[in-house]
Formats: structure tokens, C-alpha cells, sequence
């Protein structure tokens, strides 16, 4: 099957290996390169056999946490009387992202029959999959192969002969960033406004409609087949250190081929950038900064990038985050003001305004970030939004107010000259900030 | 359920069939809040505060609770839509790749900033975040279709096509 | 029980407390806006944040479960920085507009200001504008931009009132409360969203503008709407009720009342009967008496005493003991033809009297037209209004040589006791004196005197006394009480009924007593005609009223 050592991995891609296979949404397609044979072999076993399968491949939440899946399916209380439920988060807000839409689009198939393993591991019957409100092409795509697997058996009453009943659901957004934090989610399910919980209680304990509740990506779900089917040492022979398997990378911005790429984990980011995503798209407009995992985690400069791998610890030794894998690539010449401008609006815009240093934090900092670019800021702006953002960072329901604070705290200090230098000219002092 | 009256039925008797269906998937009848509600903007385009009522009793909650989750969703239209709801994507990515000369070239040629109709309730412009399609930046979508890969000449060839 | 220290003290704690909870019992008092001991927690204000050693991030006081050992620390440097951080948040978008608002003097952001902020202002964009003067219902007004969005008002709507009439519209720093457009907020208990609103966003339109807070003075009361006793405060100022809150008893009303008896207070300070009067005549209260006492002495025991379930214990047993000891009467009772108010599991009793359960246990239980009819020679009436809730009831006065009514207001049966000819004393309401009340349980409840008497007005149970004096008749059993008039009633006039409950009056505590007796008479439900433990009847309501009981 696979075999291979570290330094030179047999496998490099799990996830999109039939991205661009025609047709590579329809059951028939799926079947035919061996697909819902791994969800037999988990049947097949005791489900906490399938947990520890998972534990031992290291795989870690693809949605931005990077908590390892096979101990947060080992949270579940051993002895409810209580319904478990499996929430598959496709909400994909989370700037710079966009790899759930491939599975979703290409090969959903994949992503169905990794919850028949969840299902089967956490003592399951019901998967509900809540994915964004813009998300209709893969809702539609994701609901044809859902009704595939329901006509030959592989979803309902007895999955793969299982016996055991799994049912899924699509549950549709309707746009709301905070509906992709794991209790907002269960709020908006539930019927209500997306407001994330107070913890204590957790969702694996108290969760969807008050029972104990596993919430996981889609890329995450989307690993368990390659697992279950080759084993969890397998999967953590891939990659490096604790950061194991394969991970689809989210390419976007000043690059000649912005896209979807899987490769083990670890890669350095110069080969993604240069040998998957064609480098620079301009020749005369080197790196500037780079964001390495969606807009919530600080900013890398060129020379920190460059240098880096990407990888949980690495990009955690550097104070930054793999989190989404959304790797947005900056170039010289964009005034990184107002870059910056662009995403505390975003967060503004998101909050959902239930707690006080969120609601009014993430507008305070957004106002004084387009004051900064358009003109208006004094000098004791840039000291009195560092201390803003320590009012909120930690003080918070739930973290977007962390993920406000990452960016604008890291681009005011790699880049504090250029704020300065709006300061000092009372607005952008760029004479065309290249914005095209 | 609703009681027969002379009104007409805001959901039509397939959609609210498949309501039905639906909720013996999920153990409350609210958690069928935000299905309710695309059906509903489904069949009229947006959601009134009539509709707000309507999907209440159909769930068996307070009209005030709809109301607050409709004011919440950024993609539930209070008010008739144009016919095409351009929904320009202004986050990062985008806006890296020319998103602020896309609305204002929108602004230029149609007239209309964010949140307005045109006067002959064709289009309306939308400023949104992220549509997670960084990869063709800049990107929109009008109504539900994604639009990729956007400049001003494009999105222009493609509004003129549209019936 | 967990043991926990906070800033250096050891406290026990109770079982299943919140850590807020824990601390206010010891008094220590952690700021909070969302947090309320009858609410479910939200945890959204993050005011409440406190250092617990070993927990790397603070956490909010109200959400956090005790484990014994604990160590938390609520004075640290880092906690004033970050409650100084909240409030400035808080202050963000607030109108700060203390001169013309309400909760001046009893807000929690002006508190919190001065004892944790005290900062020079930072704000330096401009504030979201939210609509100031919404008519939420027909007690309540939204100033949308005082409002922090604690929700405290969503969740008592859904938890305790059970409208679900609130809730949060729109999302980030545009969030407000709303209903649903178009529609009011219009529970029964709407008033007690201004109570717990922390800051000014929710305010009563029948205080609103009315006086600020540090004027009012205060008395411990009991509300006299229902049968339910619910615990007031009346805030006065210049001898007028300003305003009746309610007051915590977890045994009969929690933190609660409901809106009519919160409004019903007009009455006490309005059309009220100042001075004895005797046709056009007005007189002082002596001669008044010795007319009356004139009166009753050529009517012999040809005399008819109608009295109400609005008096008081102490005016009921003073009067029966006048009219069964002291003087003859030929007919004695209370009642009330004020019909049934609508009902509910919440605080509401169809009984809108406060104190039907001691006429029952006084044996005084009567049917007012029938006392009216009965043939006697005077008519003497102590409170209620049995004319305005009758009206046919005026012809009958004729039928009597003399009418004397002891009343609080202007009233339609004061206009027609005067148009016979008959004598008007002044009565003081319940706000005027101390007394106490059973309510439907038999709970003693005391209320305190608030206000000075209106002109000369009496309590009840004074004008039984002073008439017994005037008549030069022995009132008291055994001499004259050496503490109060109200100690004497209980200790020489109670003892002679078994139904009613042993008090030492000076040491009835505030929160009331437990009923430890089951009275003598089973009461029969008005509403069903059956025997009923938790409903009692009044007398017989007119069929209008009865018909629109259910409201």
C-alpha cells in the first residue's frame, strides 16, 4: 500500500486525488477507485478500535483549532441516556479559505463516508452538516450524493449492512462568519441567532438541542476513509513531528496561480509558493507579507516566510497560526494600512455584537484603522489600539475578538513604519496604493 | 399548525410538505427556523414581517425570535431585492485584486451603492465579506451563482447577458 | 461544602453556587450588568471578570463552578485594567446623557464609573445612534442607545413572564432589543424589565420625568391589589407616592409584581377624602364623631356595619370587637363587589384583595347587597367603594335615617353617602399606617406607615378606638396598650378568634410570617362555586363584571 519514511514520503496527496477526475462528484465514480470499503473495515470494529485508530494518526482539526480529532471523539460521556450528534462544519467563512468547497464540490462522497466512520466511532445516528448560505453549487452537489448514498444503502436505516442507523442532514446558512464557531453553530441550527455559548458546558458534554455533541471540519471528517483504510500509523509516518498527514493548502492573492494544493505537512512555504502557486504574479513586485492561515493569525513578513514550513509547531514558533491554511500572499507595493483596514472591517462587520469588548472593540479598531488610511488619526491612535485590543483579547465569549486582535497587533508592529508614516502624512502617503 | 383562513398559504404545499418531512430530523420544530425561512425567501424573494409571523406559528415560536434571526443573517433580504442581488465580496483576497474598483465601478454605471436598488428593480449591489473563492479573486455572486474571476469588462459582459 | 478564598478571606460556599453568588453572600460585590439570581446566566456583559490562580485567562465570576481550594483574586491590578477596559467599551456608544435620564442615582454604569473607571475619555469616533424614545408597551420605554444589551429584560420575558416577547434585533455594535414590529410588550409583568434593567434603556412611563432617585424616601410595604401580597417598596417624596418597586421574598413573590398592582398607586395620592364632611358642611374630626356617635346611640343595635377586605387586620378585628363587644349592631360583615381580575401561575389572583383570608377567618365573610338590605335604621360602610362598583346601590341609601362612610377617596359611593345626607369621615390608606395583611395563604405580612396622613385622615382601626371614646365606652379588655394601639389589637382582641394566628406585632420580621394554622372556614372559589383551598370568596359579583373576569 504506502510505505516510506519522513524524509521522503510515498504519500503526498489523500484528499485531492480526484479533484479533477470528470465526474468525480457521482457515487459510481467513488466506488470505482474503492470508496465506502473503509467505513466497512470501521464497522467491522469496536468504535473506540476506530477513536484510537484516530488518535494514533495525529490528525488535527482542519478548521483552524488544530486539536487533535481522535481526543476530542474520546470527550464524549461514556454513560447518557442522551442522543450523540455529529456536526460537520462547512461554514468555510474564515477569509483566505476555501478547500471545503473543493471536498464538498469534487469528491463528496469522500466527506459522506468519513461521517458513517464518525458516526460509528462516537455512537451516532445523526449528522447534520451545516454548511454557509453561499455555499448553493456544493449544497446541491452535496445533497445529490447524499441522496446517491441513501438509494444504495450506504446512508439510512442499515449503512453498509451496519445496523447501525446514520442519517444526514444539510442544514443552510444564511451568512454569518460566527455560525463557523463551533457553539454559534449550534445556536443557528437550533433556530436561533448565531450567538456562541458560554463554557462551561462544552459540546461534547452539553451540545446540540442539550446532547452531548462532536463538531469536526469537513477536511477533517474527510481524512477518517485514508485511516481507517490504511491505518493511523500510516497517517503519522506522513508529514512531521505532530503535525501528521497531508493538508490542502489555500492559496490566494498577489500569486500567478492561486488555488487548492495538498501536500504533506511540513512542506516549506517557498515551495508552495513557488513551485505550486507560480510565485509573484508580477516579476517587479517581490513578497512583501504573508498571511499564512486565514486572517485570524498574525502576519509573516517576506524574510520570516520564506524561511518557514508549514507546519503546526513551526509556524507556532514564529507566534503564528497554521489555522485555516488560507495563505494569502502580499506584495510589495500594497499599503499594508490599509490591507489591514480591509480585515478589522471584516471582523466588525461579523461580531456578533452579544459581548461588550467584541461588539464594541471590533468597531472601535475598525473605525480608527480607515481614520489611520483615509485621514483623521492623531499619534495616540496606534498606542490606544494596541491597548484596545488588550481589552479584548482573552475577555470575550468566544475568540473572534482574538482574531481581530492577531492580525492588527502583528501588522502594526512588522509594518510599524508604514503606520507611522500615515500618521506623520495624516493619511495613506502612497500616491496610488496598488489595489489592483 | 396554521389555521385555514381566506388568505392564501405564504408557503406553497410542496414546500411545506417537504417542511414536514424535514422535521422529523431534527427533535424541535425550531431548529426548522433557518429552512423555513429560505423556503420562504425562496418562493417570494424576502421576508416580511407578515412572513416573520407566518413562519412563527408554523414553528411554534415567538414571531419576536424570527424576527431577530432574519435581522441577524446577513443573507435575509427585509425588503424586495432586485431582481439580481450582485453581492460583491470585499475581504481580503479580493480587495487585493481590485474588489473596491469593482464596486465602484458598479456605483459608476448602475448608480447604486450598498444595500440599493436600481430604480427598474434590476439589480442590486451588496457589499459582502469573504465568499470563501479566494482562489478567483476577485469574485461575486449574483443571487446564488458565483461569479469568478472579476474585472470591471467582465462583470459588465456578464450582467448584459443575464434575461 | 467548597472552601474558597477570595482576595485573602476563606469562605464557604454554598452547594451548586456560582462564584458571584458566593461572593455577594459574603459581601464582597464583584460588578456585573447581565447577571441576575432569577435569570439563567449569559455571561455577555464580561464585567464580572476575575483572576483565578492557576486559570491563565480571567474568567466571568457568573459562569464560573466553585471548586474547593479555589483561589480568585477580584482587586488585582490586572482586573481593575480589565473592568476599566469593559466599561470603557461600554461607554462607547452610551449617550451618557445622566441629566435627563431616569436611572440617574441607581445605575450601575455611573456606580461602576466611580469606583472602577474614572478615566479621561479615549473615544475619538463617532457614537451608533439607536431610536431614544421607543413605546416598547404600555408601561415601558426603550432608550435603544443607554441600552448594554445584557438581555437581562429578553430572558425575564422568557424564563419568568413566559411572553417571549424580547429579543435581540440586528447583530455587532447595531444589536438592540426589540418585539416583534408592531407589537407591544404587553405581559402582565412588564414593569419589572425597568426594574432590572442595570442602566437607563428601559424605563417606566409612569415614573419617567416624575422625581430623581435620591429624593425618594423609602417604606417597606405590601401591595394591596390581589390576594397575592406581593412585597413592595413605596418611594415617596413630598408626601406623594412616587413609585412602588417591588421588594425580595422568595416565599411569596421573588423579585417580581405584576403591572397593575405596580400602577395602582394614583389612588393613594389622588381625590382623596381630607376632612370629615356632613352634607356641604366640612368639620373637624371631633365633631364629627360626636355626631356619629349621636347617630348610633338613637339607632340602638338597629345598625348595619358593612366593612372590606382592603382593611387591614388590625382595622378588621378593632371593628369587630367595636361591634360585638362594645356596641350592638344587628348586622355585621365585609365584603366587596369588585369583581374577579384575570389569574395566572405566575403572581396573579383572581382575588383583588389584600386580605380576604382574615374576613374569612373574622367569620365577617358577608354579601354586600344583602347587607345593604337588611333592615336597620344606620348605615355605617368602612372602605371600599361598593357605589362605584354598584351603582344601583345609591337608591338604597334612602331607605336608612343616617349613612356614615369612612373613606380614602372621592368616590362614587362618598358622592352619594353626601347627596343622602350622610356623614364622610376621612379613612387613610394602607400607605398611611402600619398594619398588616394575610395574604391568600394566610401569610402575615407587615407594612410600614410611608406617608404623613392626608389632612386628618384616621386608619380604621384609630377611628374604632376614638369612636368607643367618644361614646365614653370601654374599648380595650384590658387597658390601654402600652407600646401601640396595633400590639393592643393583637394581644387583647386576636386571642378571642381561634382562626386567627398568634403575633407578636413589634417582631413581625419583613419578609413575613409563615402561616402555621389552617383557618376554620373553608372558603368557596367565587369563580366555581366549589370548595377550594387556594381561592376565596368575596360576595357575590355583579354578572357584568363576571362576564369579563377572565380579561
Amino acid at each position: 500500500m504506502t510505505s516510506g519514511t519522513k524524509e521522503s514520503p510515498a504519500v503526498q496527496r489523500i484528499l485531492s486525488l480526484h479533484f479533477d477526475t470528470p465526474e468525480s462528484e457521482r457515487l459510481a465514480t467513488y466506488t470505482a477507485s474503492g470508496g465506502y470499503s473503509a467505513c466497512r473495515r470501521a464497522f467491522a470494529r469496536p468504535p473506540e478500535d476506530v477513536t484510537e485508530e484516530v488518535k494514533k494518526s495525529g490528525l488535527r482539526g482542519r478548521g483552524g483549532a488544530g486539536f487533535p480529532a481522535g481526543v476530542k471523539w474520546g470527550f464524549i460521556p461514556k454513560n447518557t441516556e442522551r442522543p450523540m450528534y455529529l456536526c460537520i462544519n462547512a461554514d468555510e467563512s474564515e477569509p483566505g479559505t476555501f478547500k471545503d468547497r473543493y471536498i464538498m464540490e469534487r469528491d463528496p462522497h469522500m466527506l459522506l463516508e468519513g461521517i458513517l466512520i464518525t458516526c460509528w466511532a462516537i455512537r451516532s445516528h445523526d449528522a447534520y452538516i451545516y454548511i454557509r448560505g453561499e455555499f448553493e453549487d456544493a449544497r446541491r452537489v452535496l445533497q445529490a450524493a447524499i441522496d446517491e448514498a441513501y438509494a444504495a444503502g450506504h446512508l439510512g436505516a442499515n449503512p453498509c449492512g451496519s445496523g447501525w442507523r446514520i442519517d444526514v442532514t444539510i442544514h443552510r446558512g444564511a451568512g454569518a462568519y460566527i455560525c463557523g464557531e463551533e457553539t454559534g453553530l449550534l445556536e443557528s441550527l437550533e433556530g436561533k441567532k448565531g450567538y456562541p455559548r458560554i463554557k462551561p458546558p462544552f459540546p461534547a458534554v452539553v451540545g446540540l438541542f442539550q446532547s452531548p455533541t462532536i463538531i469536526n471540519n469537513v477536511e477533517t471528517i474527510a481524512c477518517v476513509p485514508w485511516i481507517l483504510e490504511h491505518g493511523g500509523e500510516a497517517y503519522a509516518r506522513i508529514g512531521v513531528g505532530k503535525s501528521t498527514g497531508t493538508k490542502l493548502w489555500c492559496i490566494s492573492g498577489h500569486v500567478a496561480r492561486p488555488g487548492v494544493y495538498e501536500t504533506p505537512l511540513g512542506v516549506p512555504f517557498r515551495t508552495l509558493l513557488e513551485e505550486y502557486a507560480g510565485g509573484m504574479r508580477h516579476p517587479d513586485r517581490p513578497l512583501k507579507a504573508v498571511i499564512p492561515g486565514g486572517s485570524s493569525v498574525p502576519v509573516l513578513t517576506a524574510s520570516e516566510a520564506l524561511g518557514v514550513n508549514m507546519d503546526y509547531e513551526s509556524l507556532g514558533q514564529l507566534g503564528t497560526m497554521l489555522g485555516s491554511a488560507g495563505v494569502m500572499v502580499i506584495e510589495e507595493g500594497t499599503c499594508m494600512v490599509w490591507a489591514l483596514a480591509v480585515i478589522t472591517r471584516f471582523y466588525a462587520e461579523e461580531s456578533c455584537g452579544q459581548c461588550t469588548p467584541c461588539r464594541e472593540g471590533t468597531s472601535w479598531v475598525n473605525d480608527i484603522m480607515w481614520r489611520l488610511e483615509r485621514g483623521g488619526a492623531t499619534p495616540e491612535d496606534i498606542a490606544l489600539v494596541h491597548n484596545l485590543c488588550d481589552n479584548m483579547i482573552g475577555k470575550t465569549i468566544c475568540v473572534l475578538a482574538d482574531a481581530m486582535v492577531m492580525p492588527a497587533k502583528s501588522f502594526m508592529k512588522k509594518f510599524k513604519p508604514e503606520f507611522d508614516a500615515h500618521i506623520a502624512a495624516g493619511r495613506c502617503p502612497l500616491p496610488q496604493p496598488v489595489r489592483d | 399548525m396554521p389555521e385555514t383562513s381566506t388568505k392564501p398559504e405564504l408557503l406553497p404545499p410542496a414546500a411545506l410538505a417537504r417542511l414536514e418531512e424535514l422535521a422529523r430530523r431534527y427533535p424541535t420544530r425550531e431548529a426548522l427556523m433557518l429552512p423555513a425561512l429560505w423556503m420562504v425567501q425562496r418562493e417570494h424573494g424576502w421576508i416580511s414581517t407578515e412572513a416573520m409571523q407566518y413562519v412563527a406559528k408554523l414553528l411554534d415560536v415567538s414571531p419576536v425570535r424570527v424576527y431577530g434571526v432574519v435581522s441577524f443573517y446577513h443573507m435575509f433580504h427585509e425588503r424586495a431585492p432586485g431582481k439580481y442581488n450582485i453581492q460583491v465580496c470585499q475581504t481580503l483576497s479580493c480587495s487585493l485584486l481590485g474588489a473596491e474598483k469593482l464596486l465602484q465601478h458598479l456605483q459608476d454605471t448602475l448608480g447604486i451603492a450598498h444595500g440599493e436598488v436600481c430604480p427598474n428593480g434590476r439589480f442590486m449591489v451588496q457589499r459582502v465579506e469573504c465568499l470563501g473563492a479566494c482562489e478567483h479573486a476577485p469574485v461575486c455572486q449574483i443571487n446564488d451563482d458565483f461569479v469568478f474571476d472579476l474585472t470591471p469588462a467582465a462583470l459588465d459582459a456578464k450582467l448584459a447577458e443575464l434575461p | 461544602m467548597p472552601k474558597i478564598h477570595i482576595d485573602e478571606r476563606e469562605i464557604e460556599a454554598g452547594a451548586n453556587e456560582n462564584l458571584i453568588a458566593t461572593a455577594a453572600r459574603a459581601g464582597v460585590h464583584i460588578p456585573h450588568f447581565c447577571w441576575h439570581p432569577a435569570l439563567s446566566v449569559a455571561g455577555n456583559c464580561r464585567q464580572c471578570l476575575v483572576e483565578i490562580e492557576g486559570v491563565p485567562k480571567p474568567q466571568i465570576a457568573c459562569n464560573t463552578p466553585l471548586k474547593d481550594g479555589m483561589v480568585v483574586r477580584t482587586k488585582s491590578p490586572a482586573i481593575q485594567e480589565a473592568r476599566r477596559g469593559v466599561l470603557e467599551f461600554l461607554l462607547l456608544n452610551h449617550p451618557i446623557d445622566c441629566p435627563i435620564c431616569d436611572q440617574a442615582g441607581e445605575c450601575r454604569l455611573q456606580e461602576y464609573y466611580m469606583s472602577h473607571g474614572l478615566y479621561d475619555a479615549r473615544r475619538n469616533v463617532d457614537k451608533v445612534h439607536k431610536p431614544k424614545v421607543v413605546d416598547l408597551g404600555p408601561h415601558v420605554l426603550l432608550d435603544a442607545e443607554r441600552c448594554v444589551l445584557c438581555t437581562r429584560c429578553v430572558r425575564f420575558c422568557s424564563e419568568v413572564a413566559r411572553s417571549d416577547e424580547l429579543y435581540v434585533a440586528e447583530r455587532g455594535s447595531h444589536s438592540e432589543i426589540a418585539t416583534f414590529p408592531g407589537q407591544p410588550l404587553v405581559n402582565a409583568y412588564s414593569g419589572n424589565v425597568v426594574d432590572i434593567c442595570p442602566v437607563g434603556a428601559l424605563l417606566s412611563k409612569e415614573f419617567r420625568f416624575k422625581s430623581r432617585v435620591w429624593w425618594l424616601k423609602k417604606a417597606d410595604s405590601v401591595c394591596t391589589s390581589c390576594a397575592r401580597g406581593c412585597n413592595v417598596r413605596i418611594d415617596h417624596h413630598w408626601n406623594q407616592v412616587q413609585r412602588q418597586v417591588p421588594r425580595y421574598n422568595p416565599e411569596v413573590n421573588s423579585y417580581w409584581m405584576c403591572d397593575r398592582g405596580r400602577t395602582h398607586i394614583d389612588w393613594i395620592n389622588e381625590q382623596r377624602v381630607t376632612a370629615a364632611q356632613h352634607g356641604e358642611q366640612t368639620l373637624v374630626l371631633r365633631e364629627a364623631f360626636e355626631l356619629l356617635a349621636a347617630r348610633l346611640a338613637a339607632a340602638g343595635s338597629a345598625v348595619t356595619v358593612v366593612l372590606s377586605p382592603k382593611l387591614a387586620n388590625e382595622d378588621l378585628l378593632a371593628w369587630r370587637h367595636l361591634f360585638t363587644a362594645v356596641l350592638p349592631a344587628a348586622h355585621l360583615g365585609a365584603g366587596s363587589l369588585e369583581p374577579a381580575q384575570p389569574e395566572d401561575d405566575i403572581l396573579r389572583r383572581a382575588d383583588p384583595h389584600p386580605n380576604t383570608w382574615s374576613v374569612q377567618a373574622l367569620e365577617l365573610a358577608a354579601d354586600v347587597r344583602a347587607l345593604w338590605q337588611a333592615p336597620a335604621k344606620l348605615l355605617l360602610l368602612v372602605g371600599d367603594d361598593p357605589v362605584g362598583w354598584d351603582p344601583a346601590l345609591a337608591a338604597g341609601l334612602a331607605r336608612f335615617d343616617f349613612v356614615a362612610a369612612a373613606l380614602t377617596n372621592h368616590n362614587a359611593t362618598a358622592t352619594s353617602v353626601l347627596a343622602a345626607g350622610g356623614l364622610l369621615l376621612p379613612l387613610a390608606t394602607h400607605a398611611e399606617y402600619a398594619g398588616t395583611f394575610n395574604n391568600y395563604a394566610g401569610r402575615v405580612q407587615r407594612f410600614e406607615a410611608a406617608l404623613a396622613p392626608f389632612g386628618s385622615a384616621l386608619a380604621a382601626h384609630e377611628m374604632a378606638v376614638e369612636l368607643a371614646l367618644v361614646l365614653r365606652r370601654e374599648f380595650w379588655p384590658a387597658g390601654k396598650p402600652r407600646t401601640s394601639v396595633q400590639q393592643g389589637i393583637w394581644q387583647q382582641l386576636a386571642p378571642a378568634i381561634p382562626a386567627m394566628p398568634r403575633i407578636d406585632w413589634e417582631h413581625v420580621p419583613p419578609e413575613g410570617l409563615n402561616p402555621t394554622w389552617k383557618p376554620t372556614a373553608r372558603p368557596r372559589s367565587v369563580l366555581t362555586g366549589e370548595d377550594a383551598t387556594d381561592a376565596y370568596s368575596w360576595g357575590a359579583a355583579p354578572e357584568a363584571a363576571r362576564a369579563g373576569e377572565h380579561g
